[in-house]
């Protein structure tokens, strides 16, 4: 088949005379309006990653001081780059294409209002194509700097930036209001209905979503109101509370996002079933009040917010939604452990676990997903949330470690795994080479998490800030230096290069499979399903069901959380006299 | 057993919860609060919060008022300032730290005013001998944000730049001299 | 309470207001309220 005919035939399927076709994997009835937006926004996301993906060289080149790849003057164009189309337009594209499924997918409906999602990825396009031209160019006129994440007032970022990220925001707006009229339109029959478990976490993810957004357009109008003179004036303070409700809102869209294809994932590749309706959804809607109050953790060493509105909201609440975090870290692994016991899958403590299909790569870059973001990100997310130690770990590299902890390892993994899973399931698309795929998760996992453990040591026991750079062969014009990080350094230096050849290798095995791979015939699954088939018998309860494995990993958790946590504190303990 | 695309049918809620699973919550949710009253307790009985005054003042007037310092401040023989009394004052700026550096007596609690002249600075701080003690603190133009703090050991600090303020920023560098009383 | 947890509408209108009063309305009433120096 020529390459030209693939690339055309990628938007083609089989749908009956209505619009539907049936998933030989999940079971679920597809319409060919919701499957064609999921192609389109993950297409795109995929685009997005690999943009941020070469800049993500670039910048650990030049953070790897023995290479030194970029000159202060251009570095932070660079970090820019990478940071606005990996955190922001790799996720939220992808994050579109997750409600799709969430919503109309599962429900075996159609996307509502298809016009609006159409619009909404034009206007999404126009404003990350502007994001980009903007801070590429921002410092060609020698007046302006480069925005990074952030673009903090009073420095001197461009109004086209703050404008064009606008645009973007607004574009994400209008591409979930399909989903959300989806919703409305399946809720609207029988107010006693219960959305199904996948369908109830990509609702709240929506609306998370929406007040992430709303407050980004909030900042951002803010600023773009000082640089068009229309305001004479700007706030520190405020502008960064209002910048980080999108700032780390986008990040608990990514998360809500995740944890809605865990449950996804583990089951239809692992036959993990639901062990609690009432507890998941409980933690869903603590998520659903309390997530998205820790936009605070940015703000924990600023002056003008009290100590009382600090502790309150970094801890979402009592910590109301770190519990919730802490149901999913158990629900999920006990969902696999039950359905796959139920199987005869498991024996003694771990079997249910080590019969997995772990050659499938959507199974193990789910698991160590899960993992990875409980051990490094999820953990590490709480300790520096805590308004003191955050004082040790603020704009260090550690902070750096952290969320890619949770991004990279994280949220990529867990969206790499559904990518290979859309391949298969909605091109219906072999992969082109099942061993490199097979290899891909293990390769990026172990890389990557060796960076984020190096990032967190370099920042917490050197005091290696972020955001420079250059910082640890010497402080210009000083003879102090940060030259002790520099063994740690190279180890980062080297894993960050296997890590990106990681990424790499997934857009070959991703890309190489939509030209070159063998399509798959109806009725077959694709190597996707699980040992056995995918049954559930809907209502038999699995409160007997012997979870002691799940028991077991989450008390490995709790001590290492711990353990983490006592000895963050007494290194802060440590510290001279501070504070009123 | 429900999947997590069934649409759950009749009474879930009553739906008794795995042993396991109860217990597990007792534990996430024990170590949750206690977590939060750690966190609360120790702004009473701990000797490191991020916790002091703010003021509202404009750049230009702080960086008048640091000017006020300097000039009352008393000055070593290599030109380091010598605070007047128990206030420090310093204004982060493109690119350096203004008031640095500062001889402190150890042991001797001062109010460290942080201001900025210009854009947002980040005021990174660590003794020579030992990197991994480390604090950092934002500092805003438009605010005078004023932190006690009391250096125990004597010894030299180095304070750099943890937030990007510019190209030039790699330079900002300051210093705490802290000499035996 | 298996039916206040379908009432997704109403718990969303319900979380957005308690976000815009706990982070919002308390973050800005403290940030307005600094004394001038």
């Amino acid at each position: 088949m020529s390459v030209l005919a693939n690339v055309l035939g990628l938007f083609d399927g089989e749908y009956d005379d209505d619009g539907f076709r049936e998933c030989s994997v999940t079971g679920l009835s597809i319409h060919r309006s919701a499957e064609t937006y999921v192609k389109l926004f993950g297409l795109t996301a995929v685009i997005a990653l690999v943009i941020g993906g070469i800049f993500a060289f670039n910048v650990a080149m030049t953070r790897w001081e023995l290479v030194g790849l970029l000159p202060e003057d251009g570095y932070y164009t660079h970090l820019s780059m990478h940071a606005w189309n990996i955190l922001i337009f790799w996720m939220v594209f992808m994050e579109i294409a997750i409600l799709y499924v969430g919503g109309p997918i599962v429900l075996g409906r159609r996307l509502e209002a298809t016009i609006l999602a159409k619009a909404g990825w034009l206007v999404m396009i126009a404003g990350a194509i502007g994001v980009n031209y903007s801070i590429w160019t921002a410092t060609d006129t020698g007046a302006q700097e480069a925005p990074l994440l952030t673009a903090y007032v009073p420095l001197e970022v461009s109004a086209e930036f703050y404008a064009t990220a606008v645009v973007f925001l607004l574009g994400a707006t209008i591409a979930a209001l399909p989903f959300f009229i989806t919703i409305w339109k399946e809720k609207r029959g029988d107010a006693a209905k219960t959305l199904p478990l996948v369908a109830f976490g990509a609702f709240i993810t929506g609306i998370i979503a929406v007040e992430a957004i709303l407050g980004g357009i909030a900042a951002f109008s803010y600023a773009l109101a000082w640089r068009l003179g229309i305001i004479a004036s700007v706030d520190a303070g405020i502008y960064r509370q209002l910048y980080w409700i999108v700032g780390h809102g986008s990040q608990q869209i990514n998360l809500l996002a995740m944890i809605t294809v865990w449950y996804f994932l583990t089951h239809v590749v692992g036959g993990a079933v639901v062990i609690s309706e009432k507890v998941s959804r409980s933690a869903f809607i603590l998520y659903l009040f309390f997530i998205n109050l820790g936009a605070a953790h940015h703000l924990m060493v600023d002056p003008g917010v009290s100590a009382g509105w600090r502790i309150f909201n970094t801890s979402y609440a009592f910590y109301g939604a770190a519990f919730a975090s802490m149901i999913h870290a158990f629900a999920i692994p006990a969902g696999l452990e039950a359905g796959r016991r139920r199987r005869g899958l498991g024996g003694g403590l771990f079997g249910w676990l080590t019969s997995a299909p772990w050659k499938n790569p959507v199974f193990s870059a789910t698991i160590f997903s899960i993992i990875l973001f409980g051990f490094a990100g999820g953990i590490t997310g709480v300790l520096m949330g805590q308004m003191q130690l955050n004082m040790t770990w603020h704009n260090t590299f550690a902070t750096v470690g952290h969320f890619h902890g949770t991004v990279a390892v994280g949220t990529t993994l867990a969206f790499i795994g559904l990518v290979f899973f859309v391949i298969k399931t909605m091109f219906r698309r072999d992969f082109v080479s099942g061993r490199l795929a097979t290899i891909v998760p293990y390769f990026y996992a172990g890389a990557m998490g060796i960076v984020v453990l190096m990032m967190m040591y370099i920042g917490i026991l050197y005091g290696v800030p972020r955001r420079i750079s250059g910082v640890v062969r010497d402080i210009p014009g000083t003879e102090f230096s940060l030259s002790a990080a520099a063994p740690l350094m190279n180890i980062f230096g080297v894993f960050a290069v296997l890590a990106i050849l990681g990424g790499v290798l997934f857009v070959v095995v991703a890309v190489g499979s939509l030209l070159f791979g063998d399509r798959i015939e109806n009725g077959d699954g694709g190597g996707m399903l699980p040992d056995g088939g995918l049954q559930t018998d809907g209502g038999t309860s699995v409160h007997a069901a012997d979870l002691r494995g799940t028991f077991g990993i989450c008390l490995i958790f709790m001590a290492t959380f711990v353990a983490l946590y006592v000895l963050n504190w007494f290194l802060l303990t440590q510290l001279w006299s501070i504070g009123a | 057993m429900s999947g997590p695309f069934d649409e759950p049918e009749g009474n879930w809620w009553d739906e008794p919860v795995n042993r396991r699973e109860s217990m597990w919550l007792g534990i996430a949710g024990f170590w949750s609060l206690a977590i939060f009253g750690w966190m609360s307790g120790f702004t009473r009985f701990g000797d490191q919060n991020p916790i002091g005054q703010t003021y509202d003042v404009e750049p230009e007037e702080y960086q008048a008022v640091v000017g006020e310092y300097k000039d009352a401040a008393d000055e070593t023989e290599e030109g380091h300032l010598i605070p007047p009394g128990d206030s420090v004052y310093i204004g982060g700026r493109r690119f350096g730290w203004d008031g640095l550096p500062v001889v402190l007596e150890a042991g001797r609690e001062y109010d460290i005013h942080l201001g900025s002249y210009d854009v947002q600075h980040g005021f990174s701080v660590r003794p020579e001998e030992n990197l991994s003690k480390q604090i950092n603190l934002q500092v805003f133009p438009g605010s005078e944000w004023v932190i006690p703090m009391t250096f125990d050991e004597p010894g030299r600090y180095h304070v750099i730049c943890n937030e990007f303020c510019g190209r030039g920023h790699n330079t900002m560098h300051g210093e705490f001299l802290v000499e035996e009383a | 309470m298996q039916r206040l947890y379908n009432r997704i509408w109403l718990l969303a209108a319900a979380a957005i207001i308690f976000f815009a009063v706990v982070y919002l309305g308390w973050g800005l009433l403290d940030i307005l309220s600094v004394p001038a120096r």
